[in-house]
């Protein structure tokens, strides 16, 4: 029996919109269904029906007694990057409209892989989005140097032309990013103002309110990018409200932002750019949610999909932020949970290059995608991929892929590898499914490596979770190679709504920064004073979400670097009030992490230390119960037991190179304690996970699997 | 004039000596080397350089390294061959090679070369750019033995020498630079020697600087040194070596499969350079042969000219510069390892040469000198090879991206009175040159670094002392065609925050002709410019509520700099503007289709003016009158041919025929015909030119140059233009000093 107040997680995706419901003791209910394009949020009502179902519920009941209502969506941003962004409006300083044109020089190249950067004659400037035209750009008359003064006053004529010219040119909203306007933003304020002035109906979005950093070219595509989406994302977020506010939901949605948490209805609408990265964020906020639960400090957090494989890191309990991020070979200044993509997946692609008379097996970095898919679903794939592999060398059940969904055809699938990968090379199928495996697995090791090391970690004193619908499957393979000795595949019915589930897990969190001017030592008042001012927004906003004060957590961090260094450390600043003697700390800290990040003996102290930015994490901590055993955990004991054998297959392992008649182990059949030594297959109804030989797997009381290497392999 | 070291001879050459092979890891007999391990391990080899970039890179203090990517990566085996190098710029990967053999030939004796030791140089004989350039070598120990090399060049902002930046139009001689230093022991098992680190910072303006940077490139080669020698401990030392050897076997085999696709034949092309230095008026060729047969692909460039003032590179750094056009134009699909690469190719130079300098030239200025000229004799050599390609390789082709560098260093005193040196490289990235398939791209790259990258107005406003007046993408300064090249950018900026004038040095080619060549009839881009507007008073204006930001508000009185010069005022009062190189067109501008011409003058790329002139298209307001397009069209190519074109095509050419150019094919007898109408262009010959109606270009006219050559130069230069008799379509577009004879520069080998 559940009780009210309940939590709910809603994570819609391209294929699938899943609900994680949250009761209040902590017990926790999923609901599962096909999203529904365009418009979507029908999807999200019978998603969340289908839980209230399970609870015995009716929809509006289940609402009505919901206190929390919070949602990730990755819809807007897909939008914007297929072009159905809003047509915007673009002004800049007079002498500057050619900007976001010219990108720095870098958007024929930005966000590309090695491979893609070779082939220059493919490389291009991305069609322009933000604005569509040079004719929707119009520079105004005005100056601010470098300190803030203004040199030349804002010319209001100019700028009523330029929004009335725009208008005309159909521009749908407006974006105005000024230079220096984070030191100075009442130009931009005047600009906005005359714009409402003259079309009280135009989204406005103003460089200044949204990102006051440094670097022009940066702000503006943020702020293009944020009045290209207010539309669509206004009209989203206002017809899931009124629909949940319909049936029952008496608190306005929260929705998932990508920096890791959540903002209210009314802050998405005026800065919906903040929506980008919040679809992989999910993963690694439940993972935060899992770890924290389970006391784990440092996690890997590996999602291995059709197409791509996602790494994202857990240090310290907390998540990884990067500052800035590419969309559509365009950066952006926004603060994101820090996920790394390469193309390997299920789907990944396998096929025999001869040169010279030398065989190469290449995996990846193409994919089969969903259509045609593997060979294996038998919807047209010819080409052999990873879940071909899989599949022959006894990984897969054919009979009982997505629970029995889909047969699997070995037949095919063993024929497109002969033809494309074995004989080629002379190897038997067993081997080139091996090696295509084992390929993968390889690469997606080295990403978790470049993840951790480059980043100043070391891999083995971290966890590894593995979920996705291959990690469970990989997993075992791919954290091994990199010496991790502790896997966690989360557990029961929560792994295959993870992302929702993480969702459901989120605090409220917006980012504010400013930039700053100043050396260490240097005037404490600087910072300060920058401090207060962030701070005080910080709570205003808080308190316009309804947080109360002793929810609210506000979170001091400051950009560092060497004096004329361009890439910044960032190191937390803990106290309220900044003397000598903390700054004089900051800088030990400052150089203590950069030696971490780039190894000892690289800092260089005499070339002296600057501070560039100010940033405030502001946090409204959402109270929810102590998460409580998954509705598919068993038993009550923790002693360690022996579970049934569900049946033998012969499996090849790759790192044995040998087929071994290996047991095979279903989800169902698990109980708390159980415990099962490697090697060893387990088939849940949504993936497949592996113990390895060398492994021991234990069931905890939230069916996780528990994968530990034993010292002796 | 030979150096006082050992300076090894020009040619290619191994490391044989016995000193050197006692050192070397022998791999145990038997290995074996299975494909699944191949490509596990390459997969993490490739990823290896990507890791020490990125430690360089983040670890450096250098915007010329962070922001203009100037910096390399390599990895190389036992004996120098480099095999990886990252996604930067590939010109310093390949110069390092001949520093890795240099090494082990000349460092090796009385163990000299041990496990722990980095040896840093800045010599542009031994394998580095440009003594603006430090390198630094780390030997691979595995087993005891020598198993591999990792290495990196980064552009230090400093290192000496009588002008700060290091690059001096005045210098005759490399005494007048800052002094080249061979490899020495920087790190010597595994501690950083401080005398050597001295020696260096104390050379330098920016001694801090240099030393943090000495830092990052001594952390990416230790991430390198640690991986390769984890990799072979955990796949066997054996297994490793057979790998990278494989890396290098697979490259050169891909490379040469490659080739053989290709038709068999032979090209040429000049690229122009004027000026060598302060006071000089000279007009230079960097000239070069490409004969392609069977898998065998050779480069002769011994016909350029004699080296002459600062304007030279060492061959190191010109070798790199022709692996930086064949690497992406014939390799965008295989394995980038230079060494199994350049297996299938030959060079052909001669010591003397701007490309090929000997001690003791000036060759401060190497990569942005020959080092890019060649560059685009590269690029243009394999294009024209690739006209003759089939669809998909013809793909790779390109038009000349822009092919100069604008080196603007500034100096001056702050009111603190601290110096001031601080540099400008907004115009340094230009536009792309134009596809057989598609425009180039608006200013948007070099063409050796493709991930280069400006630094945003408000960092440069922040950390130099200048206010901006505009940066724009520049109408008509891309080549036309029927692609368009990438227009280039350009800057205006004034002295801010100072009391007194700052001076400026200038360097870059291509202002008294266009350095982009078009391609196939495509037109060359626009020269670059340096203009100063004298005691314009912009901050008066502002006062005064006048806000100039066009280059035409500034006034009349325009001072156009010499291209290369030591030393120009620049007042307090004054405004600088520089506009850098568009990319080259591709193909007859009369070809391109009306309505992208209508959108290039809607988006502000190209003129009403040049839409009319050069492209024969009509705009009215934002749509094509096609009816006077048509006419326009005809009158060009009357007045191309001096006739109307032929109403009626000649026959067809005969089936068969093999591809020269665009339209110029090749009959089975041997003639050169234009594709489009048949006409016969050279009877019995392949020098279609020789057929060809050619008139020439009034540059000035045809907006190609911002001021007359003869401002900067005594040679007259010819736009020479080739089109079909028959039909008046622009087969080709070149420049040319006009006294050379016209040459044949393309053929194709008969079977």
């Amino acid at each position: 029996m559940t009780t009210g107040p309940y939590t709910i997680g809603v994570d819609t995706g391209g294929t699938f919109t899943d609900t994680v419901v949250v009761d209040a003791e902590g017990v926790v209910t999923i609901g599962k269904q096909l999203s529904t394009p365009p418009e979507f949020v029908g999807g999200v009502e019978a998603s969340v029906a289908a839980a209230a179902d399970a609870l015995g519920l009716s929809l509006d009941s289940l609402l009505e007694d919901t206190k929390q209502f919070l949602h990730g969506t990755t819809i807007v941003v897909n939008a914007l990057v297929t072009g159905r962004g809003a047509k915007i409006g673009l002004i800049a300083t007079r002498g500057f409209g050619d900007t976001v044109f010219i990108a720095r020089t870098t958007s024929r190249s930005a966000g590309l892989r090695s491979d893609q950067l070779h082939r220059y004659a493919h490389l291009s400037r991305p069609k322009p989005t933000i604005p569509v035209s040079k004719s929707l750009v119009r520079e105004v008359i005005e100056r601010v140097d470098r300190d803030g003064r203004v040199l030349m006053p804002l010319d209001e004529a100019s700028v009523r032309d330029a929004i009335k010219e725009m208008l005309d040119e159909g521009a749908e909203a407006i974006a105005v990013c000024l230079l220096w306007s984070f030191r100075h933003p009442a130009h931009e304020e005047r600009v906005a103002a005359i714009a409402r002035e003259i079309a009280p109906d135009v989204p406005v979005t103003i460089s200044s309110e949204l990102v006051r950093q440094i670097g022009e070219y940066e702000r503006t595509t943020t702020t293009g990018y944020n009045a290209a989406m207010s539309g669509i994302a206004a009209d989203y977020v206002d017809r899931l409200s009124s629909r949940l506010a319909g049936n029952g939901l008496k608190q306005p949605p929260l929705i998932m932002q990508g920096n890791g948490g959540v903002a209210s209805v009314a802050k998405i609408r005026q800065a919906p750019v903040n929506l980008v990265g919040s679809g992989p964020a999910g993963g690694v906020l439940a993972s935060r949610a899992l770890a924290a639960k389970l006391g784990i400090e440092n996690v890997i957090c590996t999602d291995v999909g059709g197409t791509t494989f996602d790494v994202g890191l857990i240090v310290d309990g907390d998540l990884e932020l990067t500052p800035t991020t590419t969309l559509h070979q365009h950066r952006l200044f926004l603060p994101l949970v820090d996920v790394v993509s390469i193309g390997a997946g299920g789907g990944s692609l396998a096929r025999a290059e001869i040169v010279g008379g030398t065989g190469r097996l290449r995996v990846g970095p193409e994919s089969a995608y969903s259509v045609p898919g593997p060979v294996c679903y038998g919807r047209g794939g010819t080409i052999p991929t990873v879940t071909d592999a899989d599949l022959i060398l006894g990984m897969l059940d054919p009979e009982f892929f997505l629970g029995g969904q889909i047969k699997l055809d070995v037949e095919a699938a063993r024929e497109a590898i002969r033809i494309h990968v074995a004989d080629p090379l002379g190897m038997s199928i067993d081997e080139a499914a091996s090696g295509i495996v084992e390929i993968a697995d390889s690469h997606m090791a080295d990403l978790m490596r470049q993840v951790t090391v480059q980043r100043g970690h070391d891999p083995r004193k971290f966890t590894a979770f593995l979920f996705g619908g291959g990690g469970p499957l990989h997993g075992s393979a791919y954290a091994a190679k990199l010496g991790v000795r502790n896997m966690v595949v989360p557990g029961g019915a929560l792994a295959s709504v993870f992302s929702a589930w993480g969702i459901a897990s989120a605090d409220i969190n917006h980012s504010f920064q400013q930039s700053v001017a100043m050396t260490v030592p240097g005037d404490p008042a600087i910072l300060n004073e920058t401090f207060e001012a962030l701070e005080r927004a910080a709570q205003e906003q808080l308190s316009s979400d309804g947080v109360s004060k002793s929810e609210q957590v506000l979170q001091r961090r400051v950009d560092m670097r060497y004096t004329m260094q361009t890439n910044e450390v960032t190191v937390s600043l803990n106290s309220d009030v900044v003397n000598d003697a903390t700054l004089a700390d900051l800088a030990e800290r400052f150089s203590v992490e950069y030696q971490r990040l780039y190894g000892k003996g690289t800092g260089f102290k005499d070339a002296g230390i600057e501070i560039t930015a100010c940033r405030v994490q502001a946090l409204g901590m959402l109270s929810r119960p102590e998460l409580k055993s998954s509705i598919s955990g068993r038993g009550s004991s923790s002693a360690a037991s022996q579970p049934p054998v569900y049946r033998e297959r012969s499996v090849y392992w790759p790192e044995l190179h040998a087929r071994v008649s290996t047991p095979v182990y279903r989800q169902e059949s698990l109980e708390v304690g159980s415990t099962i030594t490697g090697p060893a297959i387990i088939e849940l109804p949504t993936t497949t996970a592996t113990v390895r030989h060398g492994q021991t797997l234990v069931v905890d009381e939230m069916s996780n699997y528990f994968i530990t290497q034993n010292s002796a392999a | 004039m030979a150096s006082q070291l050992k300076v090894p001879a020009h040619d290619v050459h191994n490391a044989s000596d016995a000193t050197s092979a006692a050192l070397m890891f022998e791999p145990s007999a038997g290995g074996t080397l299975d494909p699944v391990t191949f490509e596990v391990i390459s997969h993490k080899l490739a990823q290896l350089t990507g890791e020490q970039a990125t430690t360089l890179q983040r670890t450096s203090g250098s915007v010329v390294v962070n922001e203009g990517q100037d910096f390399c990566v390599t990895i190389a085996d036992a004996r120098g061959n480099v095999f990886g190098l990252g996604d930067f710029a590939i010109v310093h990967a390949t110069a390092l090679q001949h520093a890795f053999r240099w090494t082990i030939e000349n460092r090796a004796e009385d163990g000299g070369i041990q496990e722990g030791d980095m040896f840093l140089l800045s010599d542009p004989w031994i394998g580095i750019a440009h003594q603006a350039d430090v390198g630094l070598l780390a030997p691979v120990f595995v087993e005891g033995r020598l198993f591999a090399w990792v290495g990196n060049t980064m552009h230090m902002l400093d290192t000496g020498g009588p002008v700060a930046g290091g690059l001096n139009t005045a210098a005759k001689d490399v005494f007048s630079e800052p002094a080249p230093m061979p490899p020495i022991r920087l790190v010597r098992g595994g501690v950083l020697q401080r005398e050597v680190e001295e020696m260096m910072t104390r050379r330098s303006r920016l001694p801090h600087l240099l030393s943090l940077d000495l830092r990052a490139m001594i952390a990416a080669n230790l991430v390198g040194v640690k991986r390769i020698q984890e990799i072979a401990a955990a796949y066997s030392a054996t297994t490793l070596h057979l790998a990278i050897n494989r890396i290098q076997d697979n490259a050169e085999m891909e490379f040469r499969d490659r080739l053989r696709e290709l038709p068999d034949g032979r090209w040429s092309d000049v690229q122009l350079c004027e000026v060598s230095g302060d006071g000089d008026r000279g007009m230079y060729g960097i000239r070069g042969t490409m004969t392609k047969r069977g898998d065998q692909l050779e480069f002769d460039v011994s016909e350029t000219d004699d080296q002459r003032g600062f304007f030279n590179s060492t061959w190191p750094t010109a070798e790199g510069g022709l692996v930086a056009a064949v690497l992406p134009l014939l390799c965008p699909d295989l394995t980038w390892a230079p060494s199994g690469v350049q297996r299938a190719i030959t060079f052909k130079y001669r010591p003397g040469t701007i490309i090929a300098a000997t001690f003791p030239a000036a060759v401060s200025a190497g990569p942005i000198a020959g080092g890019l000229l060649v560059t685009s004799l590269g690029t243009a050599l394999v294009s024209k090879m690739l006209s003759c390609a089939s669809d998909a390789l013809k793909e790779n082709l390109f038009a000349v991206t822009s092919a100069c560098i604008p080196a603007n260093f500034f100096r001056g005193v702050a009111p603190d009175g601290r110096p001031i040196m601080t540099l400008n490289v907004d115009t340094i990235p230009g536009g792309t040159g134009a596809r057989s398939w598609r425009d180039g791209d608006e200013y948007a790259g070099i063409s050796f670094a493709p991930s280069s990258r400006i630094p945003n107005i408000e960092h440069q406003e922040h950390a130099s002392p200048f206010l901006y007046l505009y940066r724009r993408e520049l109408p008509d300064s891309g080549g036309a065609g029927r692609f368009r090249g990438g227009v280039s950018g350009e800057c205006a900026f004034i002295p801010y925050g100072l009391d007194q004038p700052m001076e400026m040095m200038l360097g870059v080619h291509g202002a008294a002709m266009p350095s982009s060549t078009g391609l196939n009839g495509g037109l060359p881009a626009k020269a670059v410019s340096y203009r100063i507007y004298r005691d314009v008073d912009v901050l008066g204006e502002y006062a005064k509520g006048q806000m100039p930001a066009h280059a035409s508000e500034f006034g009349v009185d325009i001072e156009w700099a010499h291209p290369k010069i030591s030393s120009v005022p620049f007042g307090l009062k004054d405004v600088f503007v520089s506009a850098g190189s568009g990319g080259g067109g591709y193909g007859d501008p009369l070809e391109r289709d009306p309505s992208r011409v209508a959108n290039d003058v809607k988006e502000g790329y190209v003129s009403v003016e040049r839409a009319r002139d050069i492209y024969g298209v009509a705009i009215l307001g934002d749509t094509v009158d096609h009816d006077r397009t048509e006419s326009l069209r005809a009158d060009i190519r009357h007045a191309r041919i001096g006739h109307r074109p032929d109403s009626s095509p000649h026959a067809p050419p005969p089936a068969g025929h093999r591809m020269l150019s665009e339209h110029v094919g090749v009959t089975d007898a041997g003639s050169a015909v234009c594709t489009k109408c048949g006409t016969d262009l050279s009877r019995g010959t392949q020098d279609f030119k020789a057929g060809a109606t050619m008139h020439t270009v009034d540059m000035l006219d045809a907006g190609l140059v911002w001021v007359h050559p003869s401002h900067f130069i005594d040679e007259e230069l010819a736009l020479r233009q080739y089109s079909c008799p028959g039909c008046g379509t622009l087969l080709e577009t070149e420049l040319a000093i006009a006294r050379e004879p016209i040459k044949s520069d393309r053929e194709l080998f008969t079977a």
